[in-house]
């Protein structure tokens, strides 16, 4: 297809699409590209057809084991058919039936599982969807990017996916990431002019971002998806599967302050007017007001506030009909917190602008630091109104402002500035600067008739008007405040042995007090700057050593060796790094990987992107957070609720224990397993436990394996430090040495003890059946005696080692049911857990009801070759259950009197 | 590839913290002793338990016998099978019968049957005298002297003959599996009295003894299998051999002894086709006794093989060897 709209002029292509760069296409035209064109999405590649998932785990690496197995033995049967005709035995046939219906059960099971963990995955996905912001009808809206039709106008800001492909119209050093296309891993920089024939070079195309989404793996792990599923119930929403785990293993949490530590929402902290500190009263209805609200000075500030001001409420009535810090605005932060503490304070504050007309505004810029408007005033004294028709505002960074002012107005009268008050205005622009507000200073001037007339016409491009000599009014600070949860959140990771560090953008002096606010300094500890303020002694004085907390500015880590990084951070539990640039974000968390950390990133903006790549897991805001932040991050919270970290955390965690605890539960039957096979061939034993024996225990064992990962964390899972990686692995020696070690062996010692009794019974004392391996096996002997010199033919005496691997089977899940119940727990008493996983407490009934129809229902016994046993039978194995479940139970009651002791360090798995 | 190596080495052995296995001497030690001590009292409570199960099982015959026990289970009713002898290696049924071989040769059938016999039915009976002033002992402990089986006229099957082995003539002792307390019934079960009669040429009923037939076991083993003679207790027999009801039960061991001889039957057989493998089954009847040839209750297989070749042709495959 030939595509031309590159390069065709502007005007042609808004003709083309029937558009308009300023208004945008109707929705009536919209709908209508839409119905012609269909949504804007790629055609998503073709997806498997359910049949073929469904095969695939039919025909598993595992399922075709089995099935090669049925396979073989329906073989072997078919050769004893044409063998020994009506004679063959049928043990082969209902081997393979059996196997057949074990791989048909398992298979369908883990493809309803498979199916209904992607219907979860494929949920996830359209929770976050991508939006672009277009202008339709002349009107701002957020539209989900499907929507978007041809000649739609499309804004895109920083960090945006470019939502479509698009020509650009207008564009200020816009650069797109072009590597999934071209390859090229720089960006690319785009701008209206048509600089290429191609279209992939031209520089006046962008194209829709599609990030190459392999999916999940086809076995994605039921636990996995069960904690993702919880965890999305609380907002915090896993797009990478894995990082349920590692985020459990996290030792270290980066923290970008603005938007993640902080709500991104600045709010009126403190003003200083009349020579005095006063705090902002930012409640709803003014209760907390700690001045009065009829003081000159403060009225005057609250003036210019209101005029000198951008910001508007966004003009929809349910925006408007919330209470007024909820509401959403059009402009700057800073104005917007401006904004709502006047319409807070004083009210209709739009009212009070329309009366005050706006005559002329110089906005703010960089090399100005200042913002000018001039309003015409409008008050009842209609001589005064003659005599002065016009104000002008002015605000802006203070010492700018003070710059600019001659005057300042205190109780009501103008007081000529002198070095007292400059004195003055310092010591409270410091203080207000410590406390890390952002201060902005404010002033007025009434411009008297004389100059500017009524009518008179203002330039703000020749600045007809004074811009010195002012009238100081005083200072406003804002603040970022923080969420209200993080305190809480960041000193439940410290006691979870997890180190948070922040690392943001922000200037140390705002950065310090937010870290000590939210925790990341704890109250009691102190910065080198602290002690030495303290102690009055110079910074050069101070012992590094001494000071657990630190504050590093970028530039100072700009500097710093690799191994001076290693140091800093290993010498101080508490850091805070500020004023770092993304490339600084990423060399913080290199170094913290250096230290064999597992680190998060959590940020909301594109300047974390490169350290949440480089992090082991990147964690995104859901709300402030950036399109791109959420693409790249393993998780996002959805409600930018800091404290679903901990949560995630915890759930992390869980699913490691929870996995430590069902292959703890699934090795503990290997040992009473494999015994009989070695008894049979070491000292010619006649086998205790068959193979479909086994297959009915494997079976079992896996059900009630999962079964665990639905158990509740213990008590100390966000108590103790997070897991060393490099030691603390899945499977370690301790859990294979416990599992294979006593509760194997006291398994085995039940189920032999049931066989060696039951052949006693019937006649085989244990001396007779040492060596008896040969004789036993042979079907030419018909007549094989007993300890009582009784004869039994090859069918009689395999009726009864049936019976005895029937029983020796029964013991084995009678064993693993306490074994089931041990390994709730790793720690805690199963008392404190309590037995309230309603899936492990529901498989412990079926195991039982299982073995029971096996056992006891005729047909099935015989095909299976598991018969009926006395109910004495089940009586050693009920004990040995008793004392395994004792012995664990004395095992972690000593765990928990001596922690870090002998036993804990062999045995605590 | 070498740092992988010497990794392993390192973590099977460490010198620098002088650990093997990531454990050092005192570690390994102390793991070792809780094992050890673990394991000990396990095996010994294990053993304990074992001991005194033992102790409470009765001496002379299983906790559970006839119905009780697991010779009968739902599906299969109880029922002797029969057994066969020489059978020198437990894991072949085959009789070869060398008819070239010299008649002082050792032959390792005659040997196999001789220990049978030996082991079983040459039993000396204690001598009542050695305890008998001992009147305290309690009566059941005293010896009970032993009802010896002996078969009267065994002809050809005797130690004499190598069991008629070394004639071409092969005895083949077949005896009915001991079963504590399980008494045949002379007859045959209900369905079989017709061809039962017919084989073995007697009324059923009354009868004192259950009687045995042997018979090639498809068309072709009953050409080759010849004539037949059945040497009992009482007499000779070409159609079947008999067991004296009189003989059973058995009742299990007395003090810990096998006193009790078990009736068997000789097979002789006369004329069996030399160079071809014959199957032979043999089968008991009896009112009580249960026949399925698939789990070989009331039967017992065996193959008997007569080697006859011309001496020439011996030496000549001999040659080629």
């Amino acid at each position: 297809m030939e595509i031309d709209d590159h390069k065709l002029d502007l005007v042609d292509l808004y003709q083309r699409y029937n558009t308009d760069p300023k208004r945008g296409l109707s929705y009536s035209e919209a709908q209508k590209a839409f119905n012609r064109d269909g949504p804007n999405a790629l055609s998503s590649s073709k997806t498997k057809p359910e049949w073929i998932k469904f095969c695939r785990h039919m025909f598993g690496y595992f399922e075709f084991l089995l099935w090669i197995g049925a396979i073989l033995c329906f073989i072997t049967h078919g050769f004893e058919v044409v063998t020994y005709h009506e004679d063959a035995s049928s043990d082969n046939l209902w081997l393979g039936i059996a196997l057949i219906v074990i791989v048909i059960v398992t298979g369908s099971f883990s493809y309803f599982q498979d199916a209904k963990c992607s219907r979860i995955v494929d949920s996830f996905k359209s929770m976050v969807p991508p939006q672009a912001l277009i202008i339709r009808d002349g009107e701002l809206t957020n539209i989900r990017t499907e929507e978007l039709v041809v000649g739609d106008i499309v804004t895109i800001k920083f960090g945006d996916r470019v939502p479509a492909d698009i020509r650009i119209l207008e564009s200020h050093g816009f650069k797109v990431d072009n590597s999934f296309l071209t390859g090229e891993s720089e960006p690319q920089s785009r701008s209206p002019e048509f600089t290429n024939d191609n279209v992939l070079e031209t520089k006046n195309l962008a194209f829709f971002s599609t990030f190459a989404t392999d999916g999940f793996p086809a076995t994605v792990t039921i636990c996995l998806t069960l904690t993702a599923k919880r965890l999305a119930k609380k907002n915090c929403l896993v797009k990478n599967l894995e990082a349920v785990e590692t985020l459990g293993s996290t030792s270290i949490i980066c923290a970008d302050k603005i938007g993640t530590l902080t709500q991104n929402r600045m709010t009126v902290a403190h003003m200083w007017f009349d020579n005095q500190i006063v705090e902002a009263d930012t409640s709803e209805y003014q209760q907390n007001a700690t001045y009065n609200g009829t003081i000159p000075g403060w009225l005057a500030l609250t003036r210019c506030a209101i005029l000198c001001n951008r910001a508007d409420f966004k003009q929809d009535p349910e925006n408007l009909a919330q209470p007024v810090l909820q509401r959403q605005c059009y402009g700057d932060e800073s104005e917007a917190a401006l904004l709502k503490c006047v319409e807070l304070s004083i009210g209709n504050v739009i009212n009070f602008r329309e009366i005050n007309r706006k005559v002329c505004e110089i906005p703010f810029n960089s090399t100005n630091k200042y913002q000018v408007s001039i309003h015409e005033v409008y008050t009842d004294n209609n001589s005064e109104v003659d005599s002065r028709p016009y104000l002008l505002v002015m605000k802006g960074a203070p010492e700018h402002i003070l710059e600019r002012c001659s005057s300042i107005y205190i109780d009501g009268t103008d007081v000529e500035i002198n070095d007292y008050w400059r004195n003055a205005f310092n010591q409270a622009y410091m203080k207000l600067g410590s406390l890390g507000e952002r201060v902005l200073g404010f002033c007025d001037l009434r411009l008297s008739s004389d100059d500017h007339p009524k009518g008179y016409q203002f330039n703000e491009e020749q600045v007809n008007f004074p811009l010195d000599n002012l009238r100081f009014l005083g200072l406003m600070s804002m603040i970022d405040p923080l969420r209200v949860a993080v305190p809480e959140a960041i000193a439940k990771c410290r006691s979870a042995g997890i180190k948070v560090i922040m690392v943001t953008g922000d200037h140390p002096i705002t950065a310090k007090p937010i870290s000590r606010a939210a925790g990341i300094i704890s109250q009691d500890t102190e910065t080198v700057e602290d002690i030495a303020e303290r102690a009055g002694v110079s910074l050069e004085e101070v012992n590094p050593r001494d000071a657990k907390a630190c504050v590093i500015h970028g530039n100072d880590l700009k500097a710093m060796s690799p191994a001076e990084i290693d140091a800093l951070l290993e010498n101080h539990p508490e850091i805070v790094f500020a004023r770092t640039s993304p490339q600084q974000k990423i060399t913080v968390v290199e170094g913290c990987k250096r230290q064999g950390a597992i680190v998060a990133m959590i940020g909301d903006g594109v300047n974390d992107l490169p350290a949440m790549k480089k992090a082991d897991i990147g964690i995104a805001m859901g709300i402030t957070g950036s399109d791109m932040n959420r693409e790249v991050a393993d998780m996002v919270l959805l409600d930018d609720n800091f404290a679903s970290i901990v949560t995630g955390v915890e759930q992390g965690r869980l699913i490691f224990d929870n996995l430590k605890k069902s292959i703890a539960y699934m090795l503990t039957s290997n040992i009473p397993k494999m015994t009989p096979f070695l008894m049979y061939f070491l000292m010619g034993i006649p086998l205790a436990l068959g193979t479909s024996t086994i297959l009915f225990i494997d079976l079992l064992t896996i059900i009630s394996a999962i079964s665990l990962v639905y158990e509740e964390a213990e008590t100390d899972i966000m108590k103790k430090p997070p897991r060393n990686p490099k030691h603390d692995r899945l499977v370690n020696k301790r859990l294979i040495l416990m599992t294979h070690g006593p509760i194997g062996f006291i398994q085995a010692a039940a189920g032999l003890f049931t066989y060696f009794s039951i052949m006693a019974e019937n006649g085989f004392l244990p001396s007779r059946l040492f060596g008896l391996r040969k004789s036993w096996e042979s079907k030419y002997v018909n007549d094989l005696q007993d300890s009582y010199n009784r004869e039994w033919t090859y069918e009689q005496r395999k009726q009864l080692e049936f019976t005895c691997q029937s029983a020796f089977f029964i013991a084995i899940v009678i064993c693993q049911w306490a074994v089931l119940i041990i390994c709730k727990t790793r720690r805690n008493s199963i008392l404190e857990q309590g037995m309230k996983n309603r899936i492990l407490n529901g498989v412990l009934i079926f195991e039982i009801i299982l073995v029971a129809i096996v056992s006891y229902m005729p047909c099935l016994g015989t095909a299976l070759n598991i018969y009926p046993v006395k109910f004495r039978w089940w009586l050693p194995a009920l004990f040995s259950a008793f004392l395994i479940l004792i012995y664990d139970e004395v095992r972690k009651h000593l765990i928990r009197q001596h922690p870090g002791g002998w036993l804990e360090r062999q045995t605590y798995f | 590839m070498g740092g992988r190596v010497s990794s392993f080495m390192n973590a099977l052995y460490n010198p620098k913290r002088k650990q093997f296995l990531g454990r050092d001497g005192a570690g390994w030690t102390k793991l070792g002793v809780f094992y050890f001590f673990f394991y000990l009292g396990l095996a010994g409570f294990f053993c304990a338990m074992l001991a005194v199960f033992m102790a409470l099982s009765p001496r002379d015959r299983p906790r559970y016998y006839l119905e009780e026990s697991r010779m009968a289970t739902r599906s299969n009713p109880l029922s002797p099978g029969l057994g066969f002898r020489p059978q020198p290696e437990a894991d072949k049924n085959l009789i070869i019968i060398d008819k070239n071989a010299r008649p002082n040769e050792p032959n390792v059938y005659a040997k196999s049957l001789d220990q049978y016999l030996q082991i079983f039915y040459w039993k000396e009976d204690k001598v009542e005298k050695a305890e008998s002033d001992d009147e305290d002992d309690d009566p059941r402990e005293r010896p009970v002297p032993t009802r010896k089986f002996i078969i009267n006229k065994p002809g050809d099957c005797t130690n004499a003959t190598q069991y008629g082995f070394a004639k071409g003539k092969p005895c083949v002792l077949v005896k009915m599996n001991k079963i504590v307390g399980f008494k045949p019934k002379p007859g045959a079960p209900d369905g079989e009295k017709k061809s039962y009669i017919s084989i073995c040429k007697t009324n059923s009923t009354a009868a004192s003894a259950v009687y045995v037939h042997c018979y090639g076991e498809y068309p072709a083993d009953e050409d080759n299998i010849g004539n037949i003679t059945y040497i009992s207790e009482n007499g000779r027999d070409t159609k079947c051999g008999a067991l004296e009801t009189s003989w059973f039960p058995y009742e299990g061991k007395i003090n810990r002894e096998d006193k009790y001889q078990a009736p068997y039957i000789w097979v002789q057989f006369n004329s069996p086709s030399p160079n071809i493998l014959i199957n032979v089954v043999c089968r008991v009847y009896g009112q009580n006794i249960d026949f399925d040839k698939k789990t070989g209750r009331a039967i017992t297989r065996f193959q008997i093989y007569v080697k006859d070749l011309p001496q020439q042709a011996t030496s000549r495959l001999n040659g080629d060897i």
